[in-house]
């Protein structure tokens, strides 16, 4: 492709995409020297039921810029300084998309929004970043969705999808991307500054690696996690290459769901030489011998929502590390919470003399197990903001939004396996747990159990009890992290 | 130590402010009232040494995330 034929005199193009090998004709404009991605982004958004592409030429991307003004600006090869960005539609282009004089109006095609893809004036690293709704059996267990919204023509579009980027081999790599998809999760879902690609391979130390900052030769995992902090999302880092060098008793599954759970995204290090970013999963054949989870991935080399069916046998090799970036104010890591919460439910269900308690200490205790625990970080506000819209009663859902909570609290849910399964509401029980807890000196600020609701005030150091009606199971926090609630609870 | 300003008048004590008190609808104790409102000591054994494991276990990563490329 000449360098000037990049940027046409023409604003944008439509294209309807319903004609016999239109869809292979944008492929073949775009594909370039490294057609995986490529390939998989049009095929997705094909699948998706794509019948418009909108492409806007002169598109100032501000990742491509940042990777523009930090690298493509210093070559002696000269590269544009602005990408395309393609927007996708499943419904037909507008009536008046041919007509000069009648204003084009996109507002019809609103709700049949798909998602955009920028695509950068480098053949070797075509896709930057993009915006797709999931395939549509992944929509529900994509634990770490956020709203993209856009403006096309004039008119304001959103779509709910994980944000994605793909390499371009020389300013970042693979590690990068996964911090630049973490960063960006964490500037949609909760209002953190945005980082450009650029900006995120600026801050990382160079001094933790052996390789040149640019072109980039990979990253250490110490260059990952201060890259993180960095961020402002300093990182739990787990080695998980062998069993034994996990806590006691995790498994990478339960590790890996606590975060996901919570809207957090997963940096998983593969193999000794790939890294991409964990936003979802599911839970296939549960109840029976052959339980087990899928994961989602944003792989940097492959494209979007890339499902794991057996992340043991990984195309990438071992998974070797878990890293997870959190929120400067979640000290207390997940499987501590999951420890004092559920011993905490378990003792107060066990001393406790409603009978609808009981099934939970057998429960937990039993093989199988009846009742799981799961463990969710969030917003206290969007706790107390979820009460009423999970099932709570209104005595209930009153007593825990005039408690004092800090801004992250960790809550630990009582799951009746069962409902889980069969994806209604099965949360019989939950403890609440303040994320900046001293770990010589571990409390529960608030817990309910059939029957009662406790509380434990830190700053008088009081106890106070409140006896509940008998109460309906409700639906699981990990529906509500984020801005809008998932499809369906989390399996 | 800063002195009362003997010209300033008295702040009102905090019972006497307006309005209706929110209850919490809790009936609070003081928790060395409330023996089954603390963990009992093997569930706290239990939670420390869930801790401790994963103390353990960042400890470990911590030797070797120098050495470990990715990308």
């Amino acid at each position: 492709m000449e360098f000037s034929e990049w940027t046409p005199d023409e604003p944008a193009r439509i294209i309807d995409l319903r004609p016999d090998g239109a869809l292979l004709r944008l492929i073949r404009y775009y594909e370039g020297t490294r057609t995986a991605v490529v390939h998989e982004v049009f095929g997705q958004a094909y699948t998706l039921g794509a019948q418009t592409a909108v492409i806007e030429f002169r598109y100032l991307d501000p990742d491509y810029r940042s990777e523009h003004s930090r690298f493509y600006s210093t070559t002696f090869r000269r590269y544009p300084s602005v990408a395309h960005r393609i927007h996708f539609f499943s419904e037909p282009p507008p009536e008046t998309w041919r007509d000069p004089v009648r204003a084009l109006d996109f507002s019809e095609l609103e709700a049949s929004y798909l998602g955009f893809v920028v695509l950068r004036p480098l053949a070797g690293a075509r896709v930057g970043r993009a915006a797709l709704a999931p395939p549509s059996d992944l929509g529900d267990h994509l634990t770490c969705a956020t709203t993209e919204r856009v403006n096309v023509f004039g008119i304001p579009m959103r779509v709910r999808s994980a944000p994605f980027m793909a390499q371009d081999a020389q300013l970042g790599v693979c590690a990068h991307m996964t911090l630049w998809v973490a960063a960006q999760h964490h500037h949609l879902a909760y209002g953190r500054e945005r980082r450009t690609a650029g900006d995120i391979a600026e801050l990382i130390p160079t001094d933790l690696g052996l390789g040149r900052p640019a072109p980039s030769s990979g990253l250490t995992v110490d260059q990952l996690a201060a890259g993180c902090r960095a961020l402002g999302l300093p990182p739990l880092v787990y080695k998980c290459s062998e069993k034994e060098d996990l806590p006691t008793g995790e498994q990478i599954p339960s590790i890996v769901c606590r975060y996901l759970n919570s809207g957090m995204p997963v940096i998983v290090a593969a193999g000794g030489h790939h890294a991409f970013t964990l936003v979802g999963y599911r839970r296939v054949d549960a109840g029976t011998d052959d339980e087990r989870i899928h994961f989602i991935r944003q792989d940097d080399e492959s494209g979007p929502y890339q499902l794991v069916e057996d992340f043991a046998h990984d195309k990438h090799g071992e998974w070797d590390w878990l890293i997870v970036p959190l929120p400067s104010k979640v000290f207390v890591p997940g499987e501590v919470a999951e420890s004092l919460g559920k011993e905490r439910l378990l003792q107060t269900a066990g001393n406790s003399g409603d009978p609808a308690c009981q099934p939970i200490v057998a429960g937990a205790n039993a093989e199988p197990r009846a009742i799981s625990f799961r463990s969710t970080v969030v917003r206290s506000n969007r706790f107390k903001a979820s009460l009423d819209k999970r099932g709570f009663d209104t005595k209930a859902a009153a007593l825990y939004r005039r408690l004092p909570l800090p801004r992250w609290v960790w809550v630990v849910e009582a799951i009746q396996r069962e409902e889980r399964t069969a994806g209604t509401p099965a949360v019989v029980a939950e403890a609440v747990i303040d994320a900046t807890d001293h770990s010589r000196d571990p409390h529960v600020l608030a817990w309910r159990v059939p029957g009662s609701l406790w509380t434990w005030l830190p700053d008088q150091d009081k106890v106070g009890d409140a006896d509940l009606d008998p109460h309906d199971l409700v639906d699981s926090i990990a529906r509500y992290t984020s801005e809008e609630p998932l499809p369906a609870q989390p399996t | 130590m800063m002195m009362d300003d003997p010209a300033m008048p008295a702040l009102a004590p905090a019972t006497d402010l307006p309005g209706e008190p929110l209850e919490s609808g809790f009936r609070l104790r003081r928790s060395r009232d409330v023996p089954e409102a603390t963990l009992s000591d093997a569930a706290r054994e239990r939670v420390f040494k869930k801790m401790q494991s994963v103390d353990e276990a960042r400890l470990r990563a911590a030797k070797d995330g120098h050495t470990s490329y990715v990308g």
